[in-house]
């Protein structure tokens, strides 16, 4: 019997955006269609970052194909117009958003050699990548143990997924999209020591919990008829008229559907339920379905005999990177395209392994297309560095998981401006270097944000992304993420040396003395004395207060009152009163 | 049998039948032409006419090295090193005629850049480039350093390294930007060598702050300069005292300045005036009893 995963991406247009533009997780981002007369119609929305709902609140609710007015129009009632105002609605865009979901397939290769993206039918945006498991779950340590890892795998890279597995291409999809369900009925299960099934098997397994979670779900081979039924019709696939048609004869779940026959299913509704049912008790047959726009590059070499990794053979592991790299590369240039992510597949030899184990699979990302097979082998050599290696290997393989379009540059007449588009590709080439030895994360480059409150008045950026701002609906630029009436501050009025988080100070108030108006940390101004760093500061000068009051719709608001406060020797720190305790903390260095 | 001193060998004057081959010759680099080489880079104004007259070359040489020294905890001390640091990396990405890229390497996280941004987006007919990079151990901030002043394409490169924020037990620097150890004296004056020949190879200039007290320690650095704060100013402004405290070129014109006072516009990056209004909003002295008043 075949296992089959499915890897189901929520809101995927939307989900998509907020990975290439975190900062995009502060605001409502609406993807919409554009209709006749200009009607725009929402796709996919999310607001990553919401605000915490007051009690008897619930969050804005907005169904795929509302308009986008009607839709603004919830949003305002759940969370206030100021929410619509920095609401970001983009232009959707089904190509792109394939694109990157069948990238995001082909780094699910470690996990499986057949992997595949949905088939949807127009205009529907596929978000469910297939994988076809069958045996190959025994190398990550059994089927819950693989759910678990794709699950948590790419929540580590900014993804958010529900995994599944089951029998069938179409229970997968079903539970992978229901694993909230799944999880409270294996919880109500286990509680009351009662199963759905009579098996003791399942009972046992409900028991101990161990096949549902909220993000990952697993049906035993041959449970799915059973574990599925409480599910609701929309989990069989079907359009939106055989779900008003079965709801209107009461039909409700999938159990009730597979209680009729499935003659009367044929003769009451059109024969796509039919094919659903079969295909989700595997009565008919589903393939995986494959990458549509042609398969990326691979090359591999395997090995004769095991190569001992102990041994000094880096430079043996250079030349057969390089060729392999070379290998895949060319195709590519070819058609004038360039690697933007490739994956390193060290297989580890029998006799190193012992028992099953994956093979070691190292992951090289690119801010830009590049066709140099130097410089692609150059970072694989940098995270192989960094990578603990298995003792011996039987060989390697390199795949391509990402190209995109590399931009050729024809040669300049003058050469200042040859040599400014030399040295920009210089720096693109610097970012993947400390990118492919520090981590995507390590390097980027700082954006503005318009928040009034210090921390999050800038916004880490991958350095591509400073040439290529997309375009919004209306033509602006994409950067309304940004509430309107905040100004950036001046340079100079901020530290440049800042903590992550406030610290809290002792501040050494004297004793006031009868008769003084004295401040006392009464609200006045900053402490005349505090200590920092080991060293007691004397206070002589202090601008100030600037008051920021902000974040309401982070949490709980934040209220400050900040001085920038000049030490007798001519030091800067910058320190700010809690309103809300009279607290005070230092914020920055101006070092 | 004789010993000859240290040495295994006699050690004796050569003869003067021997003669020496040239250095043309042999790729031997005499000091006389190190010094021509030097000075034949392009040297460029830092922006700031009190610091130029105090650099030997008259200002910030492409492909150098420029050690600043604050306080005792470099950063962390108050005293305006970084930031005027960063004014002058910005002046060099400004006059690069390429991308102009400043590389900020931030061991810490603790750098802030909205106080630098406004300076290089004040004008956007310039393109520059802000490039954070954060290592998180000893060998991937050598790393990253070397990397970046051998890039062309880098104007300039910012670094805080060999950080005393390690000892703020306590102090809001979260364990894991923790420096677990510094680099020992060997290591620091190996990869400085690493820096300048990388640096020179690019045109690129390496810009550190570091703390007062690795003054005694020997240094590859064109200039190094004492930075300290002086009591004054408005919000907008800083007064800086700016002393040579050594560096590979401090002992060849002893006629130089040796300290130099500066007014610092933290503003706009650039050198500002006494006197500058900019601040609407006057400072209010904190008398050491607690009260304050607003001063006249």
């Amino acid at each position: 019997m075949p296992r089959i995963m499915t890897v189901w991406l929520p809101r995927w247009p939307v989900q998509r955006r907020l990975v290439e533009r975190p900062e995009l997780r502060r605001v409502p981002v609406f993807v919409c269609r554009g209709e006749r007369r200009g009607l725009l119609r929402v796709v996919s929305w999310a607001w990553a970052e919401a605000p915490r709902m007051s009690a008897g609140r619930s969050r804005a609710r907005i169904p795929q194909g509302m308009p986008l007015a009607e839709g603004m129009g919830v949003l305002a009632l759940a969370h206030g117009s100021r929410a619509c105002h920095a609401a970001v609605v983009e232009h959707d865009d089904p190509q792109a958003d394939r694109g990157r979901l069948e990238g995001v397939a082909r780094w699910c290769r470690r996990f499986s050699p057949t992997v595949g993206v949905e088939a949807v039918q127009e205009p529907a945006t596929p978000e469910c990548i297939q994988l076809d498991v069958t045996g190959t779950a025994g190398f990550f340590g059994g089927e819950q143990r693989l759910a678990r890892t794709v699950a948590w795998t790419l929540a580590a890279r900014g993804l958010h997924a529900r995994v599944a597995i089951a029998d069938t291409p179409g229970a997968s999809w079903a539970a992978a999209h229901h694993t909230d369900l799944l999880n409270q009925a294996g919880s109500s299960a286990s509680g009351s020591r009662r199963s759905a099934s009579s098996s003791v098997h399942l009972r046992k397994s409900f028991a101990h919990g161990s096949f549902f979670r909220l993000r990952w779900a697993v049906i035993p081979q041959g449970f799915a008829a059973a574990l599925l039924a409480p599910l609701p019709v929309s989990a069989l696939r079907l359009d939106a008229g055989t779900m008003a048609a079965l709801a209107d004869l009461g039909i409700e779940s999938l159990g009730d559907i597979l209680r009729l026959s499935p003659r009367s299913l044929a003769a009451r509704f059109p024969p796509q339920l039919s094919r659903r049912r079969a295909e989700l008790l595997g009565e008919l047959a589903e393939p995986v379905p494959a990458p549509a726009d042609g398969e990326l590059p691979q090359a591999s070499q395997a090995f004769d005999f095991p190569l001992s990794l102990t041994d000094a053979v880096g430079d043996t592991i250079g030349v057969v990177l390089e060729r392999l790299v070379a290998g895949c590369v060319a195709p590519l240039s070819a058609r004038g395209e360039g690697v933007l992510a490739l994956q390193v597949r060290l297989e580890q030899s029998a006799a190193s392994r012992g028992a099953d184990a994956a093979p070691t699979v190292i992951d090289v990302g690119l801010f830009r297309p590049s066709t140099s097979v130097r410089h692609i082998a150059e970072l694989v050599q940098l995270r192989l560095s960094r990578t603990r290696l298995p003792r011996e290997i039987d060989g390697i393989t390199v795949d391509v998981v990402s190209a995109a379009t590399a931009r050729c540059r024809q040669q300049l007449l003058f050469d200042g401006e040859a040599t400014a588009a030399a040295q920009a590709l210089d720096v693109d080439l610097l970012c993947d270097r400390l990118s492919g030895r520090l981590g995507r994360m390590a390097v980027f480059e700082p954006g503005l944000v318009a928040d009034a409150q210090p921390e999050h008045a800038w916004l880490p950026r991958p350095p591509a992304e400073s040439t290529a701002m997309p375009r919004s609906v209306g033509g602006r630029q994409g950067s309304r993420a940004e509430p309107r009436g905040v100004r950036h501050a001046a340079a100079g009025l901020r530290p440049i040396w800042m903590p992550p988080r406030p610290v809290r100070l002792e501040p050494l108030w004297p004793a006031l003395a009868a008769g003084t108006a004295g401040s006392g940390g009464d609200g006045h101004g900053p402490p005349p004395r505090f200590r920092w760093g080991g060293t007691m500061h004397e206070v002589s000068r202090s601008h100030g207060p600037e008051r920021i009051e902000t974040a309401w719709w982070r949490g709980p608001i934040v209220r400050r009152d900040y001085y920038m406060v000049e030490t007798t020797t001519g030091a800067r720190f910058w320190l700010f009163r809690r309103l809300r305790d009279g607290g005070w903390f230092l914020h920055g260095v101006f070092a | 049998m004789v010993t000859h001193g240290p040495f295994p060998f006699p050690l004796a004057s050569p003869s003067p039948a021997v003669s020496w081959p040239s250095a043309s010759r042999t790729g031997v680099v005499t000091g006389g032409q190190l010094q021509s080489r030097e000075t034949g880079r392009e040297t460029v104004s830092s922006g700031f006419r009190p610091l130029d007259t105090l650099l030997p070359a008259g200002g910030v040489r492409r492909g150098s090295l420029i050690e600043w020294l604050a306080g005792d905890e470099a950063a962390a001390s108050g005293t305006g090193a970084v930031t005027l640091a960063c004014a002058v990396a910005c002046r060099l990405a400004t006059l690069d005629a390429r991308v102009g890229t400043i590389v900020v390497v931030n061991r810490s996280g603790w750098f802030h850049p909205p106080a630098v941004l406004p300076w290089l987006i004040a004008d956007p007919s310039r393109r520059r480039k802000l490039l954070v990079a954060r290592p998180s151990s000893d060998d991937d901030e050598v790393w990253v350093i070397d990397q970046a002043l051998r890039c062309p394409g880098v104007a300039a490169v910012l670094a805080v390294p060999r950080s005393r924020l390690a000892t703020h037990e306590g102090h809001g620097m979260p364990a894991t930007n923790r420096p677990a150890r510094s680099h020992s004296l060997r290591q620091w004056t190996t990869a400085m060598r690493r820096w300048q020949l990388a640096a020179r190879s690019s045109g690129a200039v390496g810009l550190f702050v570091r703390p007062e007290s690795v003054r005694r320690e020997p240094s590859w650095a064109e200039t190094r300069l004492s930075v300290s704060a002086l009591p004054g100013g408005d919000a907008g402004t800083r007064r800086l005292r700016l002393s040579l405290a050594g560096g590979a070129w401090s002992a060849t014109d002893p006629d130089a300045e040796r300290s130099v006072e500066l007014t610092f516009d933290v503003t706009r990056g650039c050198e500002g005036t006494a006197s500058d209004p900019l601040s609407r909003r006057r400072p209010v002295d904190v008398v050491p009893d607690g009260a304050t008043c607003r001063a006249s």
